[in-house]
């Protein structure tokens, strides 16, 4: 027992003592029988009415100094400290309606923390919800999940998914925080996605297979350290999100901090960098960026180039060849304007064609002419494009088209 | 307080001189023995957590059935009156009441306790929330007794005793269930008069001190509202 439940047990001794000389002195009162009919009505209301407001009165005040024994052998009514100290030190009104699953033993004990906790703050309102008996309440907060914590103050809200009364009080410490810190997911660019499904684990067995079985865990998976680093920062409290660099003019503003998760292609990062280039080409109404890099082999830039433009963007998606000898055919132009998005249907390749340079060597042995994305015009294009981005990137001077 | 030997020995005789009281005995220790082996072979672990709701939703038929005769009869047969006239004071009558109609509880609660001493010679139950589960299932039937009492001194008929009592124990037990309907802070206010929200921390182990002091209020509003109820005479 800490200090303050001591105090508030000898609290609960003076409550008792208190209840119990006003119930002796109400009991002196005197019942007035002779009193006539309306007289006797409104004295005895009034008595009623007063017994009512004491008891509530009394209730109240015990409630406000509660303690609480875990008189359980292994403690399994005992919050952790932390989640403790941080429901203790709540200043202002927060709502906690957790959803559990009945038969589910871990919901049914992150169910009875929470109510627990509910009870060391007033400020903390606790609701514990089964979906499967009031499946109505549950539709209502949107929630289609078991074992899921609500949590909701001054028009904010947000959802844990734990049965951990840790990860729910730092929820709350999310919930309540003051300055939001946002960590910046750099992607697009090699790097694992921070939203991979780390947390969905799929074991096989002999008879059936499960989802979410807790010793999978354990099993670490290539790129779910990126996963887990979002949620360790979100269960810290820090807010997430992804950026696409590629997209952008700058880092914004309101990244504190930048993540680059490696991809684990196989170079170090630097050297990668290095082998990396992007072009920005200007056009008179559009700005382009076009990016080669060497890890086109297996994780690649989300897209193979990017114009955008004064009436909308124009995206050339990267094909997405996953075996050595795959068709990975020619890559898919979208269109983004103010009417929506479309994808603009090119020429197909023959069916021995896996892509560019297949397409060019089939048409020089079969002794067609050469069209297409493939054609002269088209390849003096490029080279005169790759030219001027090797020769702005010595200079370090915008280069124009075509190059004298 | 002189009386109050005399008048808890005129009642306990009253009761226990009833085919009632041995009938609901009887009937309790039936249902809880079934209760009782039923969850023993099922869950083959040693705690009594189902054992005390079992108890408790059993408590809120049978106490009524104890408490409705207390004061109705009395009024019925017209020796209330006899009783209000003679020099002992109202707050002897109902606590000589009271006790003797919770004496009943506690004996099936005795009767219960056999199945925690059975756990103990075959088991290793965590006694815990086995002390704290009678401690609340006590407490539940000691304010079931006190509302009991209550409907009892408000009528002179038996039966409208025991099923409005019956009737005020059942919803102060499932209250709760209307708070979810209920907006802010109304929701609040209602869950907390839920009987079964305030007995389930005793039943698994989690005391609060905030429970007891909520039975221990319904027992005194009870009491002394009954002792306002001698005022009809």
């Amino acid at each position: 027992m800490d200090r303050l439940d001591v105090v508030n047990t000898i609290w609960f001794a003076g409550w008792l003592i208190a209840v119990v000389v006003l119930f002796a002195l109400g009991a002196r009162l005197p019942l007035m029988p002779r009193l006539r009919r309306f007289p006797r009505l409104l004295y005895t209301g009034a008595i009623v009415v007063a017994t009512f407001g004491l008891a509530v009165l009394a209730n109240v005040a015990l409630v406000l100094h509660d303690v609480h024994f875990d008189l359980t052998r292994e403690a399994v009514f005992t919050p952790s400290k932390q989640a403790e100290t941080v429901v203790d030190r709540l200043h202002q009104d927060v709502k906690l309606t957790y959803f559990y699953q009945g038969q589910d033993q871990a919901g049914r004990r992150a169910r009875d923390m929470v109510e627990v906790l509910g009870r060391r703050n007033p400020r903390l309102r606790v609701r514990t919800i089964d979906p499967d008996k009031q499946p109505t309440v549950a539709n209502t907060y949107g929630v289609r999940i078991y074992n899921a914590a609500v949590l909701e103050a001054d028009g904010r809200r947000i959802q844990v998914m734990s049965t951990d009364e840790n990860q729910i009080a730092l929820g709350i410490l999310r919930l309540v925080r003051e300055r939001v810190t946002t960590v910046c997911f750099m992607e697009g660019h090699d790097e694992y996605p921070m939203e991979n499904f780390e947390f969905h684990t799929h074991f096989e067995g002999v008879a059936s297979h499960n989802h979410g079985d807790s010793s999978s865990a354990l099993v670490q998976m290539r790129s779910h350290g990126a996963g887990r680093l979002r949620r360790a920062l979100e269960s810290l409290g820090y807010d997430v999100r992804k950026i696409i660099p590629a997209t952008l003019t700058a880092i914004p503003a309101d990244c504190a901090v930048v993540v680059d998760v490696d991809g684990g292609w196989g170079g170090d990062t630097v050297g990668r960098l290095k082998d990396n280039a992007i072009a920005v080409l200007s056009y008179p109404s559009a700005l382009g960026l076009l990016e080669a890099s060497w890890t086109q082999i297996g994780g690649e830039p989300s897209f193979a180039m990017i114009v955008y433009g004064e009436r909308g963007t124009l995206i050339v998606h990267q094909p997405r060849p996953t075996r050595e000898g795959e068709r990975a055919g020619v890559g898919r132009v979208e269109l983004i304007t103010a009417a929506g998005s479309r994808f603009v249907e090119r020429p197909a390749l023959a069916a021995d064609e896996r892509d560019g340079p297949t397409h060019f060597l089939s048409c020089v042995s079969a002794g067609r002419d050469v069209t297409e994305f493939c054609a002269a015009d088209v390849g003096c294009d490029v080279q005169e494009t790759l030219a001027a981005a090797l020769r702005s990137a010595e200079t370090g001077q915008r280069v124009a088209l075509p190059i004298d | 307080m002189k009386h109050f030997g005399t008048l808890l020995l005129k009642e306990e005789k009253a009761i226990f001189s009833s085919p009632i009281a041995y009938a609901t005995v009887t009937v309790y220790l039936l249902l809880m023995g079934y209760t009782f082996t039923a969850v023993l072979f099922l869950n083959r672990t040693g705690e009594l957590v189902r054992v005390f709701f079992q108890a408790a939703v059993l408590f809120l038929l049978v106490v009524p059935v104890v408490t409705m005769r207390l004061f109705a009869e009395e009024r019925r047969g017209g020796t209330l009156e006899l009783l209000l006239t003679s020099p002992i004071r109202e707050i002897e009558i109902v606590l000589a009441k009271f006790t003797a109609g919770l004496s009943l509880s506690v004996l099936m609660l005795a009767l219960t306790s056999t199945y925690a001493v059975v756990l103990g010679i075959y088991g290793d139950p965590d006694w815990g929330p086995i002390y704290s589960g009678f401690l609340g299932l006590f407490l539940l039937a000691a304010s079931l007794t006190a509302i009991g009492l209550l409907v009892s001194g408000l009528t002179a008929n038996q039966v409208v005793a025991a099923v409005v009592a019956m009737g005020v124990g059942i919803l102060l037990w499932m209250i709760d269930t209307l708070g979810y309907l209920l907006p802010e802070p109304y929701d609040t206010i209602i869950s907390q008069l839920s009987l079964v929200g305030h007995f389930t921390p005793f039943a698994t182990g989690a005391l609060f001190l905030s429970d007891v002091g909520f039975f221990l209020t319904i027992v005194l509003v009870g009491l002394f509202l009954s002792v306002r109820t001698l005022a009809r005479r």
